[in-house]
Formats: structure tokens, C-alpha cells, sequence
């Protein structure tokens, strides 16, 4: 994922601004990411990323975060998961 | 008594003798050692410091939503009126404030009030009565905390919807512009909207002042037992309680910082 892609959909919140919030805060517990902006708080699609984000921004890495994550189909997965309100890919 | 002491001073040599080759590099694995240790000191030293600094920022954060919640904690909920009718109302300056307030009537209220669990007539009877409890604090919550409100926003997205505008915009903190809490949306009817338009239109990233009346918007919920994510569901006020606010936009217009404060002050 790009630092500009949106991890949060529903609101709008970019990598970017997460990362730079976590650097800011320092937040012990993933659910405070839902202080930056909402995030996390809309369809709740985003709340395993936001976990895995947190997650590895605990370990120290900084760099390439959610690097494994690809965007295009990150969004086309949460469509459906909108639709039947269940996740086809655990953890997405 | 001599030999014995011979005997010692043998054993000591020899020992001395012997670990004299590790003891170098006992020294070379002690020194990495402690190098080890003084860096995770230092670690834990600097996390220390962030935790203490956490904590402080947790106790100011404390500190000043009980400023906030204190009238709200004085005042019985049974014999709470619409907010807007009273003197000494609880202004409202964000969704933020709004669930801290309906979270803290919700624990006063509810909190000795235990959902019934199990099965059976009485049980049913109980959870009806329950149920009916609820929903008459559903009411009360509804008209206690719809107000006009006044708030600086920030506007983030605007979108043409028919003739109206759907805008998501943050509230504002009015003395520092600082964000309170997530974004919301509002609508614009057609005539602001056009207004708008004529004017050159909306600017994403500009601050406005939004007046409006604020709808909490409290409803049951049988589906939400419990909430869908912890720590993530802002909807979730209790047991089959959620909210939904709204905001019915009287009017939007450009945020003048300098005649706002002098309105305020």
C-alpha cells in the first residue's frame, strides 16, 4: 500500500496520515488509531489493517508498512464485504 | 594448620591458572553484555518517558472531560429537560462530546440496572420491563440533548447531490482549530447550495462555522448486544443501545475567526 492510498475508506484516512499519527501519539492499543479522523469507525472493514498497521509500527518498522497489502484489491474486497458483511479473505 | 593453608593457596593458583584463558573472553562476553543491557536500558528508559508523558496526556485528557461531564453528573436524568430550553445547558462541540455525555447519563442510568439473563415467564416479564426502561431512557436522552449548536468545521470532501451538496467536514475546537473527533456529513439544501456556487463554490480545506440543530438520534437496537468491533464502533452506547447523530444545517458560512471570538468573549 501507498503512503496516499486510503487504509480507511469510509473516511478517507491515508497511510500517511495514520503512520504520522502513530509517530505523534504513540498509541498503545490499535483502537486508538479510531482517534485519527475516525478511522476504523465507519463499515469497520479497515479494523484488521488497522491492527496489522499498529502491529507492525510496534515492532519498530517504519518503512514499507502494509507494504503486502495491494490497494486495487483491498477496495474491490471491501465492496463485497459491504454488501454481505462478511470478509472473504480473513484479515484483509 | 600451615599445610592446610598451602593446600589453599595451591587450590587458588591452580584455579587461577586454569580459568585464566576464558577469562578473557569472559570479559569480551561481559562487556557485551553490559552494552546489551545499557542499550535496553536505555529503551526502557526512553519508553519510560513516553509512558509517563502518555499518562500526563491521559490525566489532562481526564481532567477535562470531567470539567465537561460535571454538570451532566449533578443533574438527575429523570428530570433532564430538552437542553435547549434550559439557562445552564451542556453545549455540545463535536459527536465527540456528545457520546461522552450519552456514555456517562448511560452509566448513571443503566448501570444498576442489570440486563435479566437466562429463560422462563419471569425472566421474559424482567427483560420486558427492561426493554420498556430503555427505551423511555431512549426518549429522555433524545429530547435532553438536542440543541442548536454552533460549530467551526473543516471542510474535507463536498459532492452534488441533486440539488442539495453532501458535505463531510470535522468540527473544530474554536480556540485552537484543533479537530474534535471524526469527520460527519451534512447537507446543504439547494439554496445554500446555490449560494454557494455563485460565490465560486465550496473549498475543501477551508474553515466554515455550520449552525444547525443537532439531532442525537439515539435508537434500540436489537441486533447490538454487544459492539460489532470493540474500540471501533462509535455507534455503540450500551446493550441494544446505539446513536446516530445529525446535524440539520440552518447555515454555513466562512469561518471569521476575529468576530467569533469577539461573539464568544
Amino acid at each position: 500500500m501507498q503512503p496516499d492510498e486510503h487504509v480507511c475508506l469510509c473516511f478517507r484516512v491515508s497511510l500517511r496520515k495514520l503512520v504520522n499519527y502513530m509517530n505523534r501519539t504513540k498509541p498503545v492499543a490499535p483502537s486508538q488509531l479510531s482517534d485519527c479522523l475516525g478511522a476504523g469507525t465507519g463499515c469497520h472493514w479497515c479494523v484488521p489493517t488497522l491492527c496489522k498497521l499498529h502491529e507492525q509500527w510496534s515492532k519498530g518498522q517504519r518503512g514499507d508498512l502494509l507494504d503486502e497489502i495491494d490497494h486495487e484489491r483491498y477496495t474491490q474486497l471491501r465492496t463485497g464485504y459491504r454488501k454481505t458483511g462478511k470478509r472473504s479473505e480473513p484479515g484483509d | 594448620m600451615h599445610h592446610r593453608c598451602l593446600f589453599s593457596l595451591l587450590i587458588l593458583c591452580l584455579s587461577l591458572v586454569a580459568s585464566t584463558p576464558t577469562h578473557a573472553q569472559d570479559q569480551v562476553s561481559d562487556q557485551d553484555r553490559i552494552k546489551a543491557l545499557e542499550q535496553q536500558n536505555r529503551e526502557l528508559s526512553e519508553q519510560l518517558a513516553q509512558k509517563l508523558q502518555e499518562i500526563e496526556r491521559l490525566k489532562s485528557q481526564i481532567q477535562d472531560l470531567r470539567k465537561r461531564l460535571a454538570p451532566g453528573l449533578e443533574a438527575p436524568a429523570q428530570d433532564a429537560r430538552p437542553a435547549t430550553t434550559g439557562q445552564e445547558e451542556q453545549s455540545i462541540d463535536s459527536f465527540s462530546t456528545l457520546r461522552l455525555l450519552l456514555e456517562n447519563d448511560y452509566f448513571n442510568d443503566m448501570r444498576d440496572t442489570p440486563w435479566p439473563e437466562g429463560s422462563g415467564r419471569e425472566v421474559r416479564t424482567q427483560q420486558n420491563a427492561y426493554l420498556k426502561a430503555l427505551n423511555r431512557w431512549i426518549s429522555l436522552m433524545n429530547r435532553k440533548w438536542q440543541q442548536k449548536i454552533r460549530w467551526p468545521v473543516i471542510l474535507q470532501d463536498a459532492r452534488v447531490r441533486g440539488k442539495s451538496l453532501s458535505c463531510t467536514v470535522i468540527a473544530l475546537d474554536p480556540v485552537d482549530a484543533r479537530p474534535l473527533g471524526e469527520p460527519f456529513s451534512i447537507t446543504l439544501d439547494d439554496r445554500m447550495a446555490r449560494r454557494f456556487s455563485a460565490q465560486g463554490g465550496l473549498r475543501v480545506g477551508q474553515e466554515y462555522i455550520l449552525t444547525g440543530m443537532l439531532n442525537p438520534r439515539v435508537y434500540y437496537d436489537q441486533e447490538r448486544p454487544e459492539p460489532v468491533v470493540e474500540g471501533f464502533d462509535r455507534k455503540f452506547l450500551g446493550r441494544f443501545v446505539c446513536f446516530n447523530p445529525s446535524i440539520t444545517v440552518q447555515s454555513f458560512s466562512l469561518w471569521n475567526k476575529e468576530s467569533s471570538s469577539d461573539e464568544d468573549g
